[in-house]
């Protein structure tokens, strides 16, 4: 069983197996949030969000420890990853990137509960499926594509992508998912 | 489009091309559509969003093993500095407990020796370091292998005739000595990796297959239906990931050698073994060649415990036990005399 708040106190002392586990389970999350902000630059994300954790770790000392982990990691990356990307987009002023107007942990809340269903709606789908939806959704790769990268009819693959697309929007919801992002 | 929803709007490529902004000229035609048919924004939005999520989750769970192994190596190399106080205390108690011993003493079954598994039928060697700490062996064909704790390497009873075939479960880095004629194979499950020259670390844990190489090549093969099919032909610096329920099919990913390395230094522990071994583990752990001169490798033993030691503090301990020196003749190649 995850627990955030123990992980956090262990990680604030400096315990490693406790870093691990904090990336191991922040990573995803951090990812598509950094993604939905920078607009799908995912490279960028990558190296930064790298970066965000070894700054932490090495801030640790400094960092309280009563805090909501989640809403505190979301709010800190948003920031310090919009500040970086307008550093190296030699923009001066990024605030107009965040959303002054918005309350960060309301927004950080939110985000949370809705990556929660999609990555389970992810987690459920068959291993084709999962495939097929990388295929389209990562590789951009069209029906005829796969067909031919998976040897089968086109038929075949229409059905299979039909299925799971229809399955992960059973599971996240159809309601919810107009409010994401 | 006589009715428009989410599914139908995923299911286009030109869509999928739209939202990863990858077609212009479908970009161009869904920002067209869109201004013709304002009323279906909502529902439009909604597959977008879709669309992006589960894009970027996959990639973010692409990245991630990777990402964990980048933090594994920062980790590795943080803590190395911290540790260095305490290497003088693991140098003392090495230098005490090495044992000299002539030649009468030294009896050829250790305590490190292969276990024959005691079974009806034709014997078996095996290798375990089931409930103990990693543990270096060499088998009998003088190949040296390093058992992570808790793992199982069980020899084919015809190893060494025509092949030298093994099975592996747990993690276990090979140095393969050379024979042309006898290929080097280690099977887990229906996966089977073939060594052509080479050294490699491999995990084979829980159905799922881990191969880094390190130099040479190696051939990665999967049974099905009793054939064997060529999974990968992996060059050094490549590792290979196979996973029982995979989603797509695996391509080797580049890995920094410095993570292997870490990993072999991580803990090295010898326990009454010869010099002889003594040298080739250290030959394979810290990728050097060693040569000794005026000390016969067979009539000393030597005990100690190494964790995420640099080789020179390594071979600090085990000159000073020898009553040796050592120099670098360059990087790879120490002399000892």
């Amino acid at each position: 069983m995850f627990d955030e708040r123990d992980i956090w106190v262990k990680f604030c002392a400096g315990e490693q197996a406790a870093f691990r586990e904090l990336y191991d389970q922040y990573y995803s999350r951090l990812f598509v949030w950094g993604c939905k902000w920078l607009d799908g630059d995912a490279a960028f994300v990558k190296d930064h969000l790298h970066d965000f954790f070894i700054y932490l770790w090495e801030k640790r000392s400094n960092l309280s420890q009563d805090i909501q982990v989640s809403a505190y990691l979301l709010t800190a990356f948003k920031r310090r990853l919009i500040e970086q990307w307008g550093k190296q987009q030699k923009l001066t002023d990024v605030s107009s990137m965040m959303d002054l107007s918005a309350d960060d942990n309301e927004e950080a809340d939110l985000f949370d509960t809705q990556f929660g269903r999609v990555q389970a709606a992810m987690a459920n789908l068959s291993p084709a499926q999962r495939e097929v939806i990388e295929m389209r959704f990562l590789q951009h790769l069209s029906l005829q594509e796969i067909a031919d990268v998976k040897n089968t009819s086109l038929r075949t693959v229409y059905n299979l992508t039909h299925r799971a697309i229809s399955q992960l929007r059973q599971d996240v919801g159809k309601k919810n998912i107009l409010f994401l992002w | 489009m006589e009715s428009v929803s989410v599914e139908k709007l995923m299911a286009q490529s030109s869509f999928i091309n739209y939202c990863f902004q990858t077609g212009e000229e479908d970009m161009r035609y869904w920002e067209n559509w869109l201004r013709e048919h304002p009323e279906h924004q909502q529902v439009v939005q909604e597959a977008r969003e879709m669309v992006m999520a589960a894009g970027w989750l996959s990639y973010a769970e692409k990245e991630k093993p990777l990402a964990l192994a980048q933090l594994d190596e920062y980790l590795l190399s943080a803590s190395a500095p911290r540790t260095r106080s305490i290497r003088w205390y693991y140098a003392a108690a090495a230098s005490l407990i090495l044992v000299f011993a002539a030649a009468w003493y030294f009896k050829p079954a250790r305590t490190a020796a292969p276990v024959v598994a005691a079974r009806s039928g034709p014997l078996r060697l095996q290798y375990s370091t089931m409930g103990h700490a990693r543990q270096g062996f060499i088998l009998p064909d003088s190949s040296y292998v390093l058992l992570e704790s808790n793992t199982l390497l069980q020899l084919d009873h015809s190893f060494g005739v025509s092949s030298r075939s093994m099975e592996l479960n747990g993690v276990a880095y090979f140095k393969v000595s050379p024979d042309q004629h006898r290929p080097f194979k280690v099977r887990s499950a229906e996966y089977t990796v073939t060594a052509l020259g080479t050294a490699f670390r491999m995990t084979a844990q829980k159905a799922a297959l881990h191969v880094l190489l390190e130099e040479g090549k190696v051939m990665v093969q999967k049974e099905t239906a009793g054939k064997q099919i060529l999974v990968a032909y992996l060059l050094p610096s490549e590792s290979l990931l196979l996973e029982p329920d995979s989603r797509k099919s695996p391509q080797p990913q580049q890995f920094a050698q410095s993570t292997l390395n870490a990993w072999k230094a991580q803990e090295i522990i010898f326990d009454h073994t010869p010099l002889s071994e003594v040298v080739l583990q250290l030959e394979a752990c810290y990728n050097i060649k060693i040569s000794v001169e005026g000390i016969n490798l067979q009539q000393e033993i030597f005990s100690g415990r190494f964790k995420n030691d640099a080789l020179p503090a390594v071979l600090d301990v085990l000159c000073f036990t020898l009553n040796k020196q050592y120099q670098f003749a360059d990087s790879t190649n120490v002399l000892i005399k």
